[in-house]
């Protein structure tokens, strides 16, 4: 990641995340029935992992009898990332992106809200939010670990730490120092801190440890090289970032299933709901309908950071702007009391979190069972400054895991079909995909190897099915001559996706480099068509069998395939399997105004 | 060319639509009585593909009932997304549970549920079965030692015949499902799904969340998109299996169909008809809309006729005997074995995307 401000870093996690959420096709509104036009209107903007949570409760509330002088309330929630919501607030929020303007915000955690009260003092506009909301539910942040492996480090009886995690990530041995050879090197996983609370807060608590304090991190305490070294250590463990926690959640429950949970990551930073969703049997928190839980077979179990750890304390903010009217901000403060009514926070406790009204105790399903410890955390950090925030940013830019990628992008001829049918003279898909791929390209720091791959049959004109336009190199003096090769691209002919899946995989398998984050970036419109379909089936097959034998075991060398099916055309069954059989995430860009925004998503594992 | 094609397909099915939603909503000869309240002389009913022949048996004995063929999913979408009304006929004869799919999708969507007078008890009940030659059912013995499942069968689709043990001569394994859009074929894939998470320790009853298990995913994925490869001979891949059986290797199907068939079938002993474990059921039903009841509605079309058509039609009803090639394998469980509507519509959904 380049250098840049927090504020702009914002932006992009504001879009990424969306497209987190778009690329899963699934709804952002979770309260049910249409609005109904009588009631005083109050739309609840929420982070997506209480969705389900707030969706219930909001339909309980509309059911009751709540009501401003006589006028009954109806609250509708949709779900938009709390960095997304957050940057939306102060830029300008555009109801045709997010819905309506909210008249209650609930990010993850309140340092949220300090940041958009801080971007709205720097534009010299009042505060948005209140600086003490209600904090209605909370969830620690903590390393879960399947529980083999805690227990290999000695959990329960010794407390475990970010220390120990770094004496793993450097040791050479890796597990091997444990008695386990069989699990390989310790691999850690973290999600994208400009893209995530859990990602941020993670790094928050990393560089306390590195500096033994548990309040006042300073920007001092961050120039110190000694921190410093000790996050790109921490760092070197990671196995690649991820947009959401989800994202690793999801991997980890296949990678269960398949046996092979200890070799995909050793540990990964998540909030300690997250363990309870987890070990029920509901990887992403959210059972859709027709969903059943499904415990797996290695439950994972709460590492609470002997360091200490933070807090997200989900607020209930009623927004200070001009679009909500005085009836509404009653009718948001009656809702705040339901909320927090004992018999509510006993659903808030059902969900997995920490009730907010202290009268409520601590009970199932926060107990050891479900991998996590009622009785921590025992020590808590102070959440820093917003100065401080960024200054943790730009540093990790530069001490996260370097990547090695390459793009490999479909100029097949369906690419020039028009990016939407009802307007044939508009863009092509290839016209979009080439702006995606190009505005990509400066989310990666100047030392990340970057090579560009397009591929179709005759490629050269001749028996070629891809043509490399860069190879694999520091892409900071290369980016700009990549840019006007991208700019250069016609859709050409067929589309040879396995061949060249296959040998894109294996150059990159063959030059694997340890200590970067090894991937292929996959972007196709179409599906297999190399002119030979009779061969199709074992091509495929082979392509995934190659692709596991890799990544899987103590030995893997896992070079991740991320895929992006683009259009209708597109085979996202397919692409799906490619991605999942090397431990990474497919991506879906349905249409036109999806396409950049994915891509961006995508990016954020490096 | 094949955009060309799919775009005449749709224009021919808009085209298809508009002309049943005229007949439905009353332009047609003669309107359907969608209050059912006996106030038009004209029943309407909207019938499943698979019982198409009963329903049609139906109406030709009764000159005041109208039939219209639609598959179990389009009458499902069209009123799941329905803002007002309901069901726009005086009955809709189903296989398997499509109104509790209708109304599990308006859940999801979140509009209110649609209002309909009821569904009736189970009035037919047919297990989902294999049918192959008798020597492509051999090998497959030999290759599935356990029993031929559509979970064994399934890593060998697309793989030449030699792979299981059978004849080079024999091509590849192409296996034969119908799309999961008609409520046969939804029984069928959901009895193959079945198979497959039992063979990896999930339960019979499947969830949404165990077709996307990395095992269940990758062996639907690989037999969707096998089946989906025979083109247009895949809409009724059974049928098309009688005439031309080289098109598939095996195909799955409802007792109903296959039985009676196989029994007229000529060189019939050359063709083996399997009961796969898990037994699952497609089970009739009539849905009438609101202000009905049911039970009226069967009165009306008589339900002694309703037992009699549809157990000549292959299914077996409890008060009738079964007809020619109807009653083998073992004995049908209680319930008929298909999960939540929830993880049918999420089949359907991977169905379509696997194309």
């Amino acid at each position: 990641m380049k250098n840049r401000s927090f504020i702009g870093l914002l932006a992009i996690a504001a879009t990424a995340i969306l497209a987190s959420a778009c690329s899963s096709g699934e709804s952002d509104t979770a309260t049910g029935p249409a609005r109904r036009t009588e009631c005083i209107p109050v739309d609840a903007v929420v982070s997506s992992e209480k969705i389900q949570l707030l969706g219930d409760l909001a339909r309980s509330f509309n059911s009751s009898d709540a009501a401003v002088d006589g006028k009954c309330i109806d609250v509708q929630v949709t779900k938009v990332s709390s960095g997304a919501a957050a940057t939306a607030l102060v830029d300008g929020w555009n109801e045709a992106e997010y819905g309506p303007k909210p008249t209650i915000w609930s990010p993850a955690a309140s340092s949220w809200g300090q940041i958009v009260n801080a971007r709205q003092a720097a534009a010299g506009r009042p505060p948005l939010v209140s600086d003490s909301p209600t904090s209605f539910m909370l969830t620690p942040l903590v390393i879960a670990m399947p529980q083999p492996m805690a227990e290999a480090l000695g959990w329960p009886d010794t407390p475990v730490g970010w220390a120990d995690i770094l004496r793993l990530a450097k040791s050479p041995g890796g597990w091997a120092d444990f008695g386990h050879p069989e699990w390989g090197s310790f691999k850690l996983g973290k999600t994208n801190p400009n893209f995530s609370t859990s990602g941020l807060s993670a790094l928050i608590a990393q560089n306390y440890a590195a500096t033994g304090k548990t309040s006042g991190l300073s920007s001092e305490d961050l120039a110190n090289p000694a921190v410093q070294q000790f996050g790109s250590d921490i760092e070197s463990a990671v196995v690649h970032y991820g947009d959401i926690t989800m994202t690793f959640l999801n991997n980890w429950f296949r990678a269960d299933r398949r046996g092979t949970a200890l070799n995909y990551a050793s540990a990964v930073a998540v909030e300690e709901k997250s363990v309870i969703d987890y070990n029920r049997g509901d990887p992403d928190g959210e059972l859709a309908q027709g969903e059943e839980l499904r415990p797996p077979r290695t439950p994972l179990v709460s590492i609470y950071p002997t360091e200490g750890t933070i807090y997200s304390d989900n607020p209930l903010y009623t927004v200070d702007a001009e679009w909500v009217s005085p009836e509404q901000r009653a009718a948001a403060e009656q809702f705040e009391q339901f909320v927090l009514r004992p018999e509510n926070q006993q659903r808030v406790l059902a969900a997995g979190f920490r009730p907010g009204n202290p009268d409520v105790a601590l009970a199932d399903p926060i107990t050891v069972v479900n991998g996590v410890d009622p009785a921590q955390p025992q020590t808590l950090l102070e959440t820093p400054t917003g100065s401080v925030m960024d200054q943790l940013l730009t540093n990790w830019a530069q001490q996260r895991k370097g990547a090695r990628v390459l793009l490999v992008l479909d100029v097949s001829g369906s690419m020039g079909d028009p990016a939407d049918l009802a307007d044939p003279s508009g863009p092509t898909k290839l016209d979009l995909a080439k702006q995606a791929v190009m505005d990509g390209l400066d989310e990666f720091k100047d030392s990340d190897l970057v090579g560009l791959r397009v591929f179709t049959t005759e490629a050269d004109g001749g028996a070629a099915k891809f043509r490399d336009l860069s190879p694999i190199e520091p892409i900071g003096a290369n980016r700009e001559r990549l840019r006007r090769a991208i700019e250069s691209l016609v859709p050409l002919n067929g589309t040879p996706l396995y061949d060249v899946t296959q040998v894109s995989y294996d150059e990159m398998l063959s030059a694997y480099d340890p200590a970067l984050i090894n991937a292929v970036v996959l972007l196709s419109d179409g599906v297999n068509d190399d002119g030979v379909s009779g061969d199709d089936s074992e091509q495929f097959k082979r392509l995934l069998t190659s692709i596991k034998d890799s990544s899987d075991g103590e030995n893997s060398r896992p070079v991740r395939i991320f895929t992006v099916a683009y259009g209708e055309g597109a085979d996202p069954a397919q692409l799906r399997q490619i991605a999942e059989a090397s431990n990474a995430t497919a991506y879906q860009a349905s249409d036109a105004t999806t396409i950049n925004r994915v891509f961006t998503s995508v990016i954020s594992n490096f | 060319m094949k955009r060309f094609l799919a775009v005449v397909a749709a224009v021919g099915m808009v085209a298809a639509a508009l002309l049943v939603r005229t007949l439905i909503d009353g332009g047609g000869p003669s309107g359907a009585n969608n209050a059912g309240d006996g106030s038009s002389d004209t029943t309407t009913i909207i019938c499943g593909p698979d019982l198409r022949r009963f329903c049609e048996a139906l109406a030709e004995e009764d000159s005041s009932v109208r039939v219209m063929i639609e598959e179990e999913a389009t009458t499902t979408d069209r009123l799941a997304t329905a803002e007002a009304g309901g069901l726009d006929a005086d009955a809709w004869f189903t296989v398997g549970p499509a109104a509790a799919v209708l109304a599990d999708d308006r859940s999801s969507a979140g509009l209110p549920p649609l209002e309909l007078g009821g569904t009736s008890p189970v009035l037919a009940r047919s297990p989902a079965v294999l049918v192959a030659a008798s020597d492509r059912a051999e090998a497959l013995s030999g290759a599935c030692p356990s029993g031929i499942t559509w979970s064994c069968i399934g890593p060998y689709a697309g793989r030449p015949w030699t792979d299981v043990g059978g004849q080079a001569t024999w091509g590849q394994v192409r296996p034969g499902l119908a799309s999961p859009a008609t409520g046969g074929g939804l029984t069928v894939w959901s009895q193959a799904v079945s198979s497959e998470t039992v063979a990896v320790d999930l339960p019979a009853l499947w969830a949404r969340n165990d077709l996307d298990d990395p095992s269940v995913s990758a062996w639907f994925d690989n037999l969707a998109a096998q089946s989906r490869r025979a083109g247009p001979a895949a809409s009724d891949p059974f049928s098309r299996f009688l005439v031309a059986p080289a098109t598939f290797g095996v195909v799955g199907a409802l007792e109903a169909a296959a039985g009676p068939a196989l029994q007229r079938a000529a060189g019939r002993s050359a063709l083996s008809l399997i009961y796969p474990e898990p037994l699952v059921t497609a089970d009739v039903t009539l849905t009438v809309p609101n202000g009905s009841d049911p039970a009226d509605v069967i009165d009306r079309l008589g339900g002694d006729r309703i037992d009699e058509l549809l157990a000549a039609e292959g299914w077996r009803v409890p008060s009738q005997p079964t007809a020619p090639g109807v009653g083998g394998g073992p004995p049908l469980p209680e319930s008929s074995g298909l999960p939540a509507p929830g993880a049918l519509s999420y089949l359907q959904q991977r169905w379509e995307a696997a194309g």
